[in-house]
C-alpha cells in the first residue's frame, strides 16, 4: 500500500533568490495509521514543513503526496483529508465554540444532521459539551486548545496535521492533548504528523520519529533505533568540584565493568557506560577509597535529547 | 459559490455581534444625514446661484429691457455684470475698475468658471425686432453641466414675455397706422407706449400662470429645474462616505485575521483562495450595499424622490460598492497591521469624502476644486445621483461615471489581488 504522506526532495526559500532556505530536499515516508513526530528546535522547519503539507505555502522545489495527491497540484481534494491543528489559536473570539466548528464545518462540506452530529461527537471527544455555547473569548487557555483541536477533527480527516499543540499550556491540558492523539490512531485509524520540541511528547506519541534541524531530516526511525545510533551508552555525571582526583582513580574507573570511557571537565567526572546504574555502585566505591567526595550523582540514560546532542553538538531547548 | 457566502456571512455576523458597528452604520449616519440637509436645504440642487454674463452688443432700450427683464427673472440667476448693485448674494462675478465686458473677456470669465454662462444680445437687436425681423440671442455654456439648463431656460422664459409684447406692439403701430391714427413720425413712440403696456402686462398678477405640483419628480420651480433638497445631497453624500468608512474597515479584518490565524486556518480548509477573497470581497459588498439601502431610505423618508430612476440608482450603488471593495482589498495588501489600515482608511475616507463632494454639492467649490474632486470615487457617484435626481437622467446617462467607478475598481482590484499576502 502507497504511504499515505510522501514527500520528495521538499524545500522552501523565503524571499528568493538570497533568502533563508527554511526546509532543505525533505524526504517523508509515513504510512497509513502511523504517529509521525517531527522533533527539532524552534526554527528548525518543523512548522514550514507542515504548512507546505497543508497547502498553506507553496513549496520552492520538490513535491508532496497527500493520500494521492499532490498538494500544489491537487490542493482542494489533498485538503479535504487533512484535518490541521494549528500552533497558534486560530478561532473567532466573538463565536461560541459550537459556532466556531459550524463554521469551519460547513466549510469541509459538511450540512444539516451530518454537520450536527459532527460537532456533537467533537464537543464529546475534546470534552466541551457544557460550555459549547459560551463564547471562545471567555474560555481558558486550555478550552481553547481543545477547540482548536476540534475544529481540525471535525470532518474526521483521515490525516491530522498537530503544530507544536502543546506550547504553553497547563500540564493537565497537555495531558488531555496526548491522550487525545493516542485516541485518534487507536480508535480513529487516523495518521498524525506531531510537530513539537519536547523530547518527551515524542518518545511517549510516536511510532517514528524524524529529527529535524535547520531544514534538514537529520536521522529518523523508532526511538529505539534512533537511541541504538549512538550506541546505547548512558552518561553518569559525577560532581567532584575543584578537589584533586588522583590518576590512579580514573584508571580505576575505566576498568569498572561496562564503562568506555572517562572525562574530567569543569568539576565533573563524565563516566560512559553501557550499563550505567549497575556500574554506579563500583564507581563510587572507587571514588571513597581514593578521599574524593562526590557531592552530586547523575545518570543520564540515552533517550532522544541525548541524540539529538549527540547528531547536532546542541541541546533541543538551546 | 456557497462556501463564499458561507465566508460573507460569517463576517458579517461577526461585524454585527459588536454593537458598535449598528451605531455607525445606522445612527451615526442617518444623524449626519440630516444635519448636512438641513445645513444645505434650499440652497439649490447644484450650485446655491448661477451667475450668467450678459453681453449687450445692441446697447439699445430694448436690450436694456431685456436685461432688466432677466435681473428680476429668477433669484437664483445672478445677471453679471449688471447684477454686482441689485441682487443679494450676488456672487464675485463685478467686473474689474474701468473693465468693460467684451466678447474674448466674457470668454475668458466662462472658461474659468466666473459664470456658467454667456449670453450675448447682438447689435441690431432692437432694429430687427422693431422691423418684425428673426433675432438670434447666442447662449453659451458647458453642456456637462446641468446649472446653466436653469439660466437657460430662465432667459426663455423672458424671451417668450418679451416677444409676446414686442409682437403685441408692432402689430397695434401697424394696425394704427393702417387706420390712420398715426402718422410715420409719431409711430416710433407710439410703438413704445403701445410696447411698455404690453410688457407690463405681463408683469404680476400675470395674465396666465402655471402651478406645478409634484406628481413623480421633485417640485418644479418656474424654471422647470428640479428644486433642491438637502437631503437628497446629505443621503446620498453620506451614503457613499459611510459606505466607504465601512467597506474600507475590511482591510483591517483581512490582516487581523492573518496574524490572529484564522486566514491561514480557513487556507487549509478544502476552499480554494479565491473563494477566500471572494467571501470577505463579498461581505464588504453587501455591508456597502446595506449602508446605502439605510440611507437612501432615510432620504427617501424626508421626501427625496429616487422614485423615477430606481434602476439607475441601483446601478450607480452597485458600480460605487464594487470601486470601495476593490479599495479595501488594496488597502489590505498594503497595509501591515491592522492599525495602519484602520488609519489610513479612514484617513482616505475623510480625504476623499468632502474633496469628491460627499459633505457639500461639488458645484460650490471653484472649478479647480471641482476637477480636482473626481480624483474622489465619490465624485463620480455623486455626479450620477445628480444626474439622477437634478436632471432626471436614467441609466443611459449615469453609463459615464459608471464606467469610470467600474475602471477605477477594476485597477484596485487587481493591485489588491496581486499584492495581497495570505501568510
Amino acid at each position: 500500500m502507497a504511504p499515505i504522506i510522501q514527500t520528495r526532495d521538499l524545500k522552501k526559500q523565503y524571499n528568493p533568490p538570497d533568502g533563508p532556505l527554511a526546509v532543505r530536499d525533505v524526504d517523508l515516508v509515513i504510512e497509513t495509521g502511523e504517529v509521525y513526530s517531527l522533533l527539532g528546535p524552534n526554527g528548525a522547519g518543523k512548522t514550514t514543513t507542515i504548512s507546505m503539507l497543508s497547502g498553506l505555502l507553496q513549496p520552492s522545489g520538490g513535491e508532496a503526496i497527500i493520500a494521492g495527491y499532490n498538494i500544489a497540484t491537487d490542493p482542494i481534494k489533498a485538503k479535504q483529508v487533512i484535518g490541521v491543528i494549528p500552533q497558534e489559536i486560530a478561532l473567532y473570539p466573538r463565536l461560541t465554540g459550537r459556532q466556531n466548528l459550524r463554521f469551519f464545518g460547513q466549510l469541509y462540506g459538511l450540512s444539516g444532521r451530518a454537520l450536527e452530529s459532527a460537532i456533537d461527537e467533537v464537543l464529546e471527544f475534546i470534552d466541551l459539551r457544557d460550555r459549547a455555547d459560551e463564547k471562545v473569548e471567555k474560555y481558558s487557555g486550555g478550552m481553547k486548545r481543545r477547540v482548536n483541536i476540534g475544529v481540525g477533527l471535525l470532518h474526521r480527516p483521515r490525516i491530522v496535521f498537530m503544530d507544536e499543540p502543546t506550547v504553553g499550556i497547563d500540564p493537565q491540558s497537555r495531558r488531555r492533548i496526548l491522550d487525545a492523539v493516542l485516541e485518534l490512531k487507536q480508535r480513529y485509524g487516523m495518521t498524525v504528523l506531531y510537530t513539537t520540541h519536547y523530547m518527551e511528547e515524542a518518545q511517549e506519541l510516536s511510532d517514528r520519529v524524524g529529527i529535524i534541524d535547520h531544514g534538514v531530516i537529520i536521522a529518523e526511525g523508532t526511538t529505539g533505533q534512533l537511541i541504538q545510533m549512538i550506541g546505547e551508552l548512558d552518561q553518569i555525571i559525577l560532581r567532584v568540584d575543584n578537589q584533586q582526583v588522583p590518576p590512579a582513580m580514573l584508571e580505576q574507573f575505566g576498568n569498572v565493568e561496562g564503562v568506555t570511557s572517562v572525562n574530567q571537565q569543569d568539576g565533573e567526572l563524565t563516566v560512559r557506560a553501557r550499563r550505567g546504574r549497575k556500574a554506579l555502585p563500583d564507581l563510587i566505591t572507587i571514588a571513597n577509597n581514593a578521599g574524593v567526595h562526590i557531592s552530586s550523582v547523575r545518570v543520564q540514560e540515552p533517550d532522544l535529547e541525548a541524540v539529538f546532542l549527540h547528531l547536532t553538538g546542541r541541546a533541543l531547548r538551546e | 459559490m456557497r462556501k463564499v457566502f458561507i465566508i460573507a456571512l460569517n463576517d458579517l455576523h461577526l461585524y454585527f455581534q459588536d454593537r458598535s458597528n449598528w451605531f455607525f452604520v445606522t445612527v451615526m449616519p442617518i444623524i449626519f444625514v440630516l444635519i448636512i440637509g438641513v445645513v444645505f436645504r434650499g440652497s439649490g440642487g447644484g450650485p446655491a446661484v448661477i451667475p450668467i454674463d450678459v453681453l449687450d452688443q445692441d446697447g439699445s432700450p430694448a436690450s436694456a429691457a431685456l436685461v432688466e427683464a432677466l435681473l428680476t427673472a429668477n433669484p437664483t440667476v445672478i445677471v453679471c455684470p449688471y447684477a454686482a448693485t441689485g441682487q443679494p448674494d450676488a456672487p464675485d462675478c463685478e467686473l474689474a475698475e474701468g473693465q468693460t465686458l467684451t466678447e474674448a473677456l466674457a470668454a475668458e470669465r466662462l472658461t474659468a468658471g466666473t459664470v456658467y454662462a454667456t449670453l450675448t444680445i447682438p447689435a441690431g437687436y432692437s432694429t430687427a425686432l422693431e422691423a418684425g425681423e428673426p433675432v438670434e440671442l447666442v447662449f453659451r455654456a458647458d453642456p456637462a453641466l446641468s446649472a446653466p439648463g436653469i439660466a437657460r431656460q430662465t432667459i426663455a422664459a423672458v424671451v417668450t414675455r418679451l416677444g409676446g409684447a414686442t409682437v403685441a406692439a408692432r402689430l397695434s403701430a401697424q394696425a394704427a397706422a393702417d387706420l390712420n391714427i398715426i402718422d410715420e413720425d409719431n409711430r416710433g413712440a407710439f410703438y413704445a407706449a403701445r410696447y411698455a403696456e404690453a410688457e407690463a402686462a405681463w408683469g404680476p398678477p400675470a395674465p396666465i400662470t402655471v402651478t406645478v405640483e409634484t406628481a413623480q419628480a421633485e417640485p418644479q420651480d418656474q424654471t422647470g429645474a428640479a428644486s433642491f433638497s438637502g437631503f437628497a445631497q446629505s443621503s446620498a453624500g453620506m451614503a457613499a462616505m459611510y459606505a466607504m468608512i465601512n467597506v474600507l474597515g475590511l482591510a483591517a479584518v483581512l490582516i487581523q485575521e492573518r496574524q490572529d490565524g484564522t486566514l491561514p486556518r480557513l487556507m487549509v480548509t478544502p476552499i480554494s483562495r479565491s473563494q477566500i477573497l471572494g467571501g470577505k470581497i463579498l461581505r464588504g459588498y453587501l455591508l456597502g450595499l446595506l449602508q446605502f439601502a439605510i440611507l437612501l431610505a432615510v432620504g427617501a423618508l424626508l421626501g427625496v424622490n429616487f422614485g423615477r430612476n430606481i434602476p439607475a440608482v441601483i446601478v450607480v450603488v452597485l458600480a460605487y460598492v464594487f470601486t470601495i471593495s476593490a479599495m479595501a482589498i488594496a488597502l489590505a495588501a498594503l497595509a501591515r497591521t491592522p492599525e495602519q489600515a484602520s488609519g489610513l482608511g479612514m484617513l482616505a475616507t475623510m480625504t476623499l469624502a468632502p474633496l469628491g463632494g460627499a459633505w457639500w454639492p461639488l458645484e460650490i467649490v471653484p472649478q479647480f476644486m471641482q476637477v480636482l474632486g473626481h480624483l474622489s470615487p465619490i465624485a463620480w457617484c455623486m455626479d450620477a445621483f445628480n444626474t439622477i435626481l437634478y436632471d432626471g437622467g436614467g441609466i443611459p446617462e449615469v453609463i459615464g461615471p459608471v464606467l469610470v467607478l467600474l475602471a477605477v475598481g477594476a485597477a484596485f482590484f487587481a493591485l489588491g489581488v496581486r499584492r495581497f499576502r495570505y501568510e
